[in-house]
């Protein structure tokens, strides 16, 4: 069985963003603009959480990307009435959106508030709508959304390797904001599979999950060297 | 034609039968004025369902915002009707007879506006019937582990359970408007309503029954929908919602906002319909008592959540905690112990306080400081989610707004219309009640007695029913 | 709507009191009448044993306990079958949770329960559309309108014409209408 998990090494993340960036354009994510996002609306799956240590002049940033931890216990999935939110086979918490009505009951108990919401229909003035990428669907009003870990990536390996006969590799599929992290902070990979990349990362000494006595079990594994575990009160 | 005509009886009814058919203007104005209100929620609602649910206030994290706050407070409210009608038929108080049905008809409109404000909730309404068990070409069934279907099972059953329970006790009226009407719609209207009803001793034996059944299992039912509606935050792992006191919690505040609006209704129907004889001042100060004791029964649940919080010292509840007491949400949260404790307390521990207008007023104070109860359970915690990050604020929109207000007047437009079309004091308890009062003859019937004085005698509590 | 009213196989006699209804009652019965055949509507439950007549007899209770079984059974099957039924990927969590089942069956067991009293009272009083309603029995009368103000009616059927003379006498001296 096929456990996707994520690793993120926050002593190489610098807070440039390029993730969040990268994560809205593969995934059709809807750019609300200044004044819906200034209400708490901005639809980013992938936030990088600015803490702030010390005080001036001597501060210090840290910086934590968030996003869906793909729970193996996850708290939004039992209380979805329509089950538009399940676990699927291979450790995702998958979002069906057609079958969501909008209930929003999932994001309350997130306790990463990771989910977001489209709030009104999607808009791609052009020339937005020539970016879309063709393998995700773009969600209507009224439904839920979250980062899928690239499930479209994780398919389309799937085939690839399917069509060549053989199993998928290690590395072969990576997501977006792996991707485009110029400081290699995030890998992606089979947490099942003890020789993968992301298995050795998450054996690290510097490894833990985030909020880990919820015991969710997240399928994202932090990595920090410093004794900050947890985000600033 | 021989009989002696016996004007006490008839007086009495008369008395009753005609309110029943004096015009009263001041209702059709009411239900008129509400009618314009109830306009308000129905824009309101086209245009959020137009324009999509972006046009309420909610965000991230706040994602529940003024419906879901409402939604709590009419199902408390809802609470009103099975109090004084259930427990008062189980317990067989005699002065229930003149409020039943109004307390009844509160319920069952309560509970239909509660009843909508999950739907106006939904970023997608068209699609709530997906929520619904039946067999269906999706090949999907509800999640039933999560507590908005127990929340679907309960009030159904619990609309079903008061609307039936409002419509039995109101067939053998019916009838009466029926039997009175001239021949015409108004006549086919009652015709269909009191289904064939003729009184007949069979009739009433099987009403009777099926009466004393539904108000036992009613409360059962009442108990079980606010304790569910609980669960939809207690059973979350969400700081200042998970907590094991919700149940009972929620079912006492529940309790306690029914009986302020039940103060208010009765203090109205008081005066509007000249029941002083019924609704004593000794019915008033009972009322009371049990009144400020879930004042304080609520203020000790208030206590004992907040105490066990702050005692705790984890983190993320401190963080919820501080913002209630201490932080934003102070001036909402220490308002809401005074409207709710210590003016409760300070007004009703007199004899003089549990009087018609002050129990009334000590009962508008309190419906404020419940809606507040739910705000402060549904807001704060939201707005103080674990990662400090995230941590957000709210303001409801003017269409949030509008669908508020605008329920309060389906509620009165509903309301009123009820009280015009069908006798919103039931005629055949009342009936019953003067038969069990008049215990001069073995006919039961208020035989001899004047009329004031035979209305004057069915003593509240001292019935022998 | 008013043949029942004309037959003259039925005598209707509006009452003001009981005991003048029971009165009579008693003497009809005395002629040989059969109780079967008295009707008494009131504007109010009257107390037993206020009439000489046979307590009428309900099965409501039963009923209701059936329907408490019945809608306990049916929500049983929904939130327990039905997830069965429809088995989707949970990734290894439960499909079936008992807490829910629980409480699911609860609400269920109270609608049943709620829905058979309401169809039982409903049945018994013949108030059900379709339900025939036999040898005249609570068909309406042209003298409806003296329950709806607080009188008694009294409803005699299935007499022959001698007695029907009879009893027209008989209610005539207490009554405010005999029809």
């Amino acid at each position: 069985m096929t456990r996707w998990g994520m690793a993120i090494d926050l002593d190489r993340c610098t807070g440039c963003e390029a993730c969040v960036v990268a994560c809205a354009a593969e995934n059709n994510i809807q750019t609300v603009g200044e004044e819906q996002a200034r209400e708490g609306r901005a639809m980013h799956w992938l936030r990088i959480e600015r803490y702030y240590e010390g005080e001036f002049p001597n501060v210090r940033t840290r910086f934590m990307p968030v996003l869906c931890q793909q729970c193996g216990a996850a708290p939004c999935e039992p209380v979805c009435p329509v089950y538009a939110t399940y676990r699927n086979p291979e450790g995702l918490n998958a979002m069906v959106y057609s079958r969501c009505i909008g209930t929003r009951f999932c994001a309350n108990n997130c306790p990463y508030t990771v989910r977001v919401f489209n709030w009104f229909d999607a808009e791609f003035p052009a020339p937005l709508d020539s970016q879309l990428n063709p393998d995700v669907s773009v969600r209507p009003g009224g439904v839920m959304e979250k980062c899928t870990f690239c499930v479209q990536r994780i398919q389309a390996g799937k085939d690839e390797a399917a069509q060549e006969d053989r199993e998928v590799a290690d590395g072969d599929i990576r997501t977006a904001c792996q991707q485009s992290c110029p400081t290699k902070a995030i890998t992606f990979g089979d947490l099942e599979d003890p020789d993968s990349g992301v298995s050795k990362w998450a054996e690290s000494p510097r490894a833990f999950s985030l909020l880990g006595d919820l015991d969710t079990r997240p399928g994202v594994v932090y990595l920090s060297g410093s004794e900050w575990r947890e985000p600033a009160e | 034609m021989t009989a002696e005509s016996q004007p006490s009886a008839a007086a009495l009814d008369g008395q009753l039968l005609g309110r029943l058919d004096r015009r009263r203007p001041g209702l059709l104005v009411g239900s008129l004025a509400s009618g314009a209100l109830a306009l308000v929620f129905i824009y309101c609602w086209g245009y959020q369902i137009a324009n999509g649910i972006g046009v309420t206030g909610i965000n991230r994290p706040v994602f529940w915002g003024f419906y879901i706050i409402n939604f709590v407070f009419w199902i408390g409210i809802s609470h009103a009707g099975t109090l004084i009608s259930a427990i008062l038929r189980v317990t067989k108080a005699e002065w229930r007879r003149p409020v039943t049905r109004s307390a009844e008809a509160i319920t069952l409109f309560a509970l239909a506006i509660g009843g909508l404000f999950p739907l106006i909730h939904l970023g997608r309404v068209a699609i709530f019937y997906y929520m619904i068990p039946y067999p269906n070409s999706r090949m999907l069934w509800p999640n039933f582990r999560s507590p908005l279907v127990w929340d679907i099972a309960a009030i159904t059953t619990y609309i079903i359970g008061s609307a039936l329970y409002l419509f039995l006790p109101l067939i053998p009226d019916a009838a009466v408007m029926r039997d009175r009407a001239a021949a015409g719609l108004k006549k086919r209207f009652y015709a269909v309503l009191a289904l064939g009803w003729r009184g007949t001793a069979q009739q009433w034996h099987s009403l009777e029954w099926g009466i004393r059944i539904l108000a036992v299992v009613i409360i059962p039912v009442a108990v079980s929908v606010h304790t569910i509606v609980s669960w939809d935050f207690a059973m979350t792992q969400t700081p200042g919602w998970k907590s094991t006191i919700f149940g009972p919690y929620f079912v006492v505040g529940a309790i306690f906002s029914g009986i302020a609006v039940l103060m208010i209704a009765m203090a109205l129907l008081r005066r509007g319909l000249a029941l002083e004889r019924f609704l004593t001042d000794r019915v008033f100060n009972n009322l009371g008592l049990l009144f400020v004791t879930m004042s304080l029964v609520w203020g000790y649940f208030t206590f004992a959540e907040h105490l066990t919080v702050w005692y705790s010292g984890d983190l993320f509840e401190k963080n919820v905690h501080h913002v209630l007491l201490h932080g934003d949400f102070a001036v909402p949260f220490w308002t809401m112990v005074v409207v709710n404790l210590v003016i409760p307390v300070a007004v009703l521990s007199f004899p003089r306080g549990r009087r018609p207008l002050p129990t009334a007023l000590v009962g508008c104070g309190v419906l404020v400081g419940m809606w507040l109860e739910r705000f402060l359970i549904v807001v704060p915690a939201l707005s103080t989610p674990r990662l400090a990050y995230s941590i957000g604020d709210y303001m409801p929109s003017w269409v949030e707004l509008g669908i508020m207000i605008g329920a309060v007047g389906v509620f009165a437009c509903l309301y009123f219309t009820f009280t015009q079309l069908l006798p919103i004091v039931s005629v055949w308890e009342m009936r019953e009640g003067w038969r069990h009062a008049g215990s001069g003859g073995e006919s039961g019937q208020p035989s001899e007695a004047a009329p004031t004085s035979a209305a004057a005698s069915p003593v509240p509590g001292g019935g022998a029913a | 709507m008013t043949a029942a009213t004309q037959d003259p196989l039925v005598v209707e006699a509006v009452f003001e009191r009981v005991e003048d209804v029971r009165a009579v009652v008693e003497a009809v019965l005395e002629s040989g009448v059969a109780a079967s055949q008295v009707e008494v509507r009131s504007p109010a439950p009257l107390e037993e044993g206020e009439l000489p007549l046979p307590k009428p007899k309900s099965r409501v209770l039963l009923f209701a306990l059936a329907g408490a079984v019945l809608g306990g059974l049916t929500a049983f099957g929904l939130a327990a079958g039905t997830a069965l039924a429809y088995p989707l990927p949970t990734g290894g969590m439960s499909i079936v949770a008992g807490p829910p089942v629980g409480v699911v069956t609860y609400e269920g067991t109270a609608l049943g329960l709620i829905l058979m009293t309401v169809l039982r009272v409903l049945w018994e009083g013949g108030l059900l559309p379709g339900r025939g309603i036999r040898s005249g029995r609570g068909r309406a009368s042209d003298l409806d309108h003296h329950v709806a103000n607080g009188r008694l009616l009294l409803r005699i059927h299935g007499l022959s014409e001698e007695q029907a003379g009879r009893l027209r006498d008989l209610s005539r001296a207490s009554a405010v209408e005999v029809g």
